[in-house]
């Protein structure tokens, strides 16, 4: 095995370890997972937070060191598009250009939670206007990921080889999870119902085939590395 | 290329378009099963407020939404024959369709339009939720459709000719037969029930 593909391998794995931490701290350490419903009246919400302060202060630690690690992960499928994309490379570039504002909102919600969590004899409303940000920085980019899964998808399935890069029903795989995330974008309009932050269709569901998503393309960018298709032509 | 021996006589058991496509329209008719029972749980818990809602939807937009997308399904199914049979009247068939489905977006405008200017909007009540977004996420397909439908229209040669075989259209044939399936259903679930 080449030192290339090792670093590629480690890449990979990242964004596995950068999942798991992600979903340990918002799950169980912070018991945010499901999220709060947002139609919960702003006093239960700062008395939430009053009695789960240190977990959620912990979980918010565990969630914005994630946010860093989905990084690598990234720039490995960044590599693969390139690859694939070759010296022209506008998708590739508007992919690493999505994922950047795209990830780090999930840095800023780790943040967001700490501020909310962090002085508890704050008014009710300002603890409750915090919850808000941090619980809709972690749905809403539901938006630049879709954008993010079409650029990878389009680039997959642009992949003109005889043995393409990566298999092109990843490309497909990623079209549809592209799709499934529609739903995140209209979170804002609703406080109930299945398309609120909470809801079956706007959160549960991407949830799901986030995690889906995220498994196979981990699957089959080892396997790319694995029978070395980064190298030569 | 394989495609192209399949234009010339589709083997048994073929499968239409490449097999990815299958992968999707499969994912996202999980989607819309998921979206249907979503539907279905909640009628039923009220009951009266959904089917007084409901009779407040225009039945004949919604039919004439319906034959609209029927009738352009049957044109690319008539397309997808003619590249396969080498006809150069698919061209024709294809921008049929195109048009058939622009139709649908207009007239889905109009009525959104009008249901917003009878103050039937988007928070409305539980029914209008489910009402816009499903029509909304589905038009979302409409639209991807036709982009689709349209790339696969420039890829005919100046004879009327299909380049590169049989695969594109079938797969976007099969795409849009699949937008065409998720209307009738939610036509049958919104309007009719």
């Amino acid at each position: 095995m080449t030192t290339k593909s090792m670093t590629m391998k480690l890449c990979t794995y990242m964004g596995a370890i950068a999942g798991t931490m992600m979903f340990v701290g918002i799950w169980p350490v912070a018991h945010m997972f499901p999220p709060l419903d947002p139609s919960m009246p702003v006093t239960e919400v700062a008395a939430y937070y009053r009695s789960h302060q240190i977990g959620i202060l912990a979980g918010a630690i565990l969630i914005a060191s994630s946010s860093v690690l989905f990084f690598p992960f990234l720039a490995a499928v960044a590599t693969f598009m390139k690859k694939i994309e070759g010296p022209v490379s506008p998708l590739t570039w508007a992919f690493v250009m999505v994922v950047a504002f795209g990830f780090v909102t999930l840095f800023f919600a780790g943040l967001i939670f700490t501020a909310a969590a962090y002085r508890l004899d704050r008014p009710d409303a300002v603890i409750g206007t915090l919850s808000d940000i941090a619980f809709l920085l972690f749905v809403m980019p539901a938006v630049p990921a879709f954008v993010q899964n079409l650029l990878t998808g389009f680039v997959i399935l642009g992949d003109r080889r005889p043995q393409p890069i990566l298999p092109r029903w990843l490309g497909y795989m990623n079209l549809w999870t592209g799709v499934l995330l529609l739903p995140g974008f209209a979170i804002g309009l609703f406080k109930t119902g299945p398309f609120a932050w909470n809801g079956a269709l706007a959160f549960w569901m991407p949830a799901v085939v986030f995690g889906i998503w995220f498994n196979l393309m981990i699957f089959a960018m080892l396997g790319a590395i694995k029978r070395d298709a980064l190298g030569g032509e | 290329m394989a495609a192209s021996q399949a234009a010339a006589s589709p083997p048994r058991g073929h499968v239409p378009g490449e097999e990815g496509v299958w992968v999707f329209i499969g994912g996202d008719l999980i989607v819309f099963a998921v979206f249907f029972v979503t539907y279905a749980l909640a009628r039923q818990q009220e009951l009266a407020l959904f089917e007084s809602a409901q009779a407040l939807l225009d039945r004949r937009l919604g039919l004439l939404n319906t034959l609209l997308l029927l009738t352009s399904s049957l044109f690319v199914a008539q397309a997808v024959a003619a590249v396969r049979r080498g006809d150069a009247r698919a061209r024709r068939l294809l921008l049929g369709a195109i048009l058939l489905g622009s139709g649908f977006v207009v007239v889905k405008a109009f009525e959104y339009s009008a249901k917003i200017a009878q103050g039937f909007t988007l928070n409305s009540n539980s029914f209008s939720i489910y009402y816009y977004m499903f029509t909304g996420i589905h038009l979302v397909h409409v639209l991807i459709g036709l982009g689709v439908l349209c790339f696969t229209l420039s890829r005919f040669d100046g004879t009327g000719r299909m380049q590169g075989g049989v695969a594109l259209i079938e797969g976007s044939g099969a795409f849009w037969h699949l937008v065409d399936l998720l209307w009738i259903i939610l036509f049958a679930l919104l309007y009719l029930l």
